[in-house]
């Protein structure tokens, strides 16, 4: 990437992370231990992100678990209304090999098939903890990307 | 002209336009001095575009449309009683409307003569 | 020479009513957030949480949809925010009378009220998703409602002024400040201003568009509401104006019903410069802001569910009206009899 150009998604990762906002994609079984990532005991809030109801006020799209051939269709569509700087995570076995449901006829097998994906938190669901590392290391990667333009 | 400029003033209050107008034109400029620090682009003609509808897609916009009717169903629904009394009342029949509009008539005509005329 | 001084004063003054507003309005906005979250029993985000929300929705990008009209949609949040800035311009700040006193009284605020919701609801028309028509809809159901009770105790209030100080200009609210409502009335009276304190409460709530009455941008039920097409720098200036106008709302409340000053007390054991009480009192003022609105926007958020558009009408035109109906008929009675 050009210099400049790096410059300027460092500031808008930057800005990003500290309030990342998420869609509310919440369908299939890898969710069940999401929902009290938003309750009291693992507060998500802490740290800035919310639960927005509408893709186009989101950055960060939660696929968790596996997507029907059906739904996947309104996936890629909302991925696509979804305003840039976005972040797509993967919660789950079933978006990195289709996991559970490896040979279902119904449902796909890989989620970067149809939309890029920037972290994938394994788990049959993945604990409400794994979550929160997801989003430290996007915030490291974040930080080192910054580090890493004004070092030069 | 420049009367225009003076403050409108009644017996219980007082009113500027002008300087309202002039005040808002202001406050206008500083909401676009903080709109214009943000960004300006985004992909015109892909999916962007297209209004949100869970992820399906709106056939035609015809079918999208929401009627205004639907403004009334709040009232209606909360002023229940009142609304079920007025359709019994209603009934289509030009007879009992004319009776309505004569009795409403003369009543209002015996308070105005009763209480009404000054001596 | 004053000409020059005047235009200088009148470009000046929005730009600092602008300041207060949005930045204790920011800050009003994190204090909430953090207050729900205890009251939740969660820990919640930074007190700064707002000022990171506003800086990223500022950097993302601005979609217009395909079906908008575009001049209207980008519009809209930049008038809604103007407006709510201009309306600070005629409330006293604290101690500060206002800045553009003697030129609006309190029917250009019941005005001004309406016209932020006024711009959004268009903003949401000209938006063409059916979500957003949907939401626009039910913000016109929860204007209408909230018309009558609003322009109703108003009107009760300045008639009862109008009947004790016949000399002084009752809608103006330099009358409502020199001369404290509690002081004014007997006890049927201060029953009436009692009840119409509280519907005034419950309108800030609405006209905030909070929960219980957040019909229009309902979360879960129409996807955004009013608000669903709008990204970037539109939802940045209306996340802003959304935080100027629990300002504006307890600014007014707090000059109609609780104008009093807390350096008088201090002042009767310790002789207080005019700078040293000038602060106290702006600080008193800021703390009382934050209390009206924490009554009327954290506590309502954490204790109530979203009514049902009808339960909003009802509420409004049923017990609220006839609340301020009988609140209005007991200050009659008090005027008249004197208790």
């Amino acid at each position: 990437m050009v210099e400049t150009e790096k410059k300027v998604m460092a500031r808008k990762l930057g800005r990003l992370v500290r309030a990342v906002w998420i869609f509310n994609w919440f369908n299939s079984c890898g969710c069940t231990e999401l929902l009290p990532v938003v309750s009291s005991r693992y507060d998500m809030e802490r740290f800035g992100l919310i639960i927005v109801d509408n893709p186009k006020h989101a950055d960060c799209l939660i696929i968790t678990g596996y997507q029907t051939i059906k739904s996947i269709k309104r996936v890629v569509r909302i991925y696509n209304q979804m305003p840039d700087p976005k972040v797509v995570m993967a919660l789950g076995s079933c978006p990195i090999t289709g996991g559970m449901y490896w040979d279902s006829y119904n449902t796909i097998k890989r989620l970067s098939d149809y939309i890029p994906v920037h972290m994938y938190v394994p788990g049959c669901p993945p604990r409400p903890e794994a979550v929160f590392q997801a989003v430290g290391l996007l915030v490291e990667h974040v930080r080192k990307l910054k580090e890493e333009v004004s070092r030069k | 002209m420049v009367g225009a400029l003076n403050t409108y003033v009644t017996p219980s209050g007082f009113w500027n336009p002008i300087l309202w107008l002039i005040a808002f034109l202001i406050s206008l400029l500083l909401a676009y001095i903080i709109w214009s620090r943000g960004e300006k682009s985004y992909k015109k003609e892909t999916e962007q575009v297209k209004p949100f509808f869970a992820g399906n897609v709106i056939e035609s916009k015809e079918r999208a449309h929401v009627r205004a009717h639907n403004i009334y169903w709040g009232f209606v629904e909360a002023l229940r009683p009142y609304y079920m009394a007025l359709k019994r009342i209603h009934t289509g029949d030009v007879n009992d409307y004319v009776a309505w509009f004569i009795g409403v008539t003369s009543f209002m005509l015996i308070i105005y003569f009763l209480w009404g005329v000054k001596p | 020479m004053m000409y020059v001084l005047l235009a200088l004063y009148i470009i000046a003054a929005p730009f600092i009513v602008g300041a207060l507003g949005i930045l204790y309005g920011m800050v009003l906005k994190g204090i909430d957030r953090k207050l729900t979250a205890r009251m939740q029993g969660r820990v919640g985000p930074p007190l700064r949480q707002p000022f990171y929300d506003v800086l990223k929705l500022l950097e993302k990008e601005c979609i217009i949809p395909e079906n908008a009209v575009k001049w209207l949609f980008n519009a809209a949040p930049l008038i809604a925010l103007a407006a709510s800035i201009t309306t600070l311009l005629y409330l006293p700040i604290g101690p500060f009378p206002p800045l553009f006193s003697g030129n609006g009284d309190l029917i250009v605020i019941l005005y001004l009220l309406e016209v932020p919701c006024l711009a959004i609801l268009a903003g949401g028309f000209a938006a063409g998703s059916p979500y957003s028509t949907v939401g626009s809809q039910r913000e016109m159901v929860l204007m209408i409602s909230c018309e009558f009770p609003l322009a109703a105790a108003i009107i009760a209030l300045a008639w009862k002024y109008s009947s004790i100080y016949p000399g002084l200009k009752a809608f103006s609210l330099t009358t409502f400040v020199n001369n404290p409502i509690w002081n004014n009335v007997g006890v049927l009276g201060f029953i009436g201003v009692g009840i119409l304190l509280i519907v005034m409460l419950a309108l800030s709530t609405s006209g905030l568009g909070r929960l219980p009455f957040d019909i229009a941008e309902a979360g879960t039920e129409i996807s955004g509401g009013m608000l669903v097409e709008y990204t970037g720098r539109n939802l940045g200036i209306l996340y802003i104006n959304d935080a100027v106008r629990v300002v504006v709302f307890a600014t007014l409340i707090n000059a109609m019903f609780f104008p009093y000053k807390l350096s008088p007390l201090i002042a009767n054991y310790v002789a207080l410069p005019l700078a040293a009480s000038l602060t106290i009192d702006f600080l008193f003022y800021l703390f009382k802001v934050f209390l009206i609105a924490f009554v009327t926007v954290t506590l309502m958020r954490v204790a109530f569910p979203r009514y049902r558009v009808d339960d909003v009408v009802k509420f409004y035109w049923g017990i609220a009206g006839l609340a301020t109906l009988a609140a209005l008929i007991l200050i009659v009675m008090d005027t008249f009899f004197g208790w």
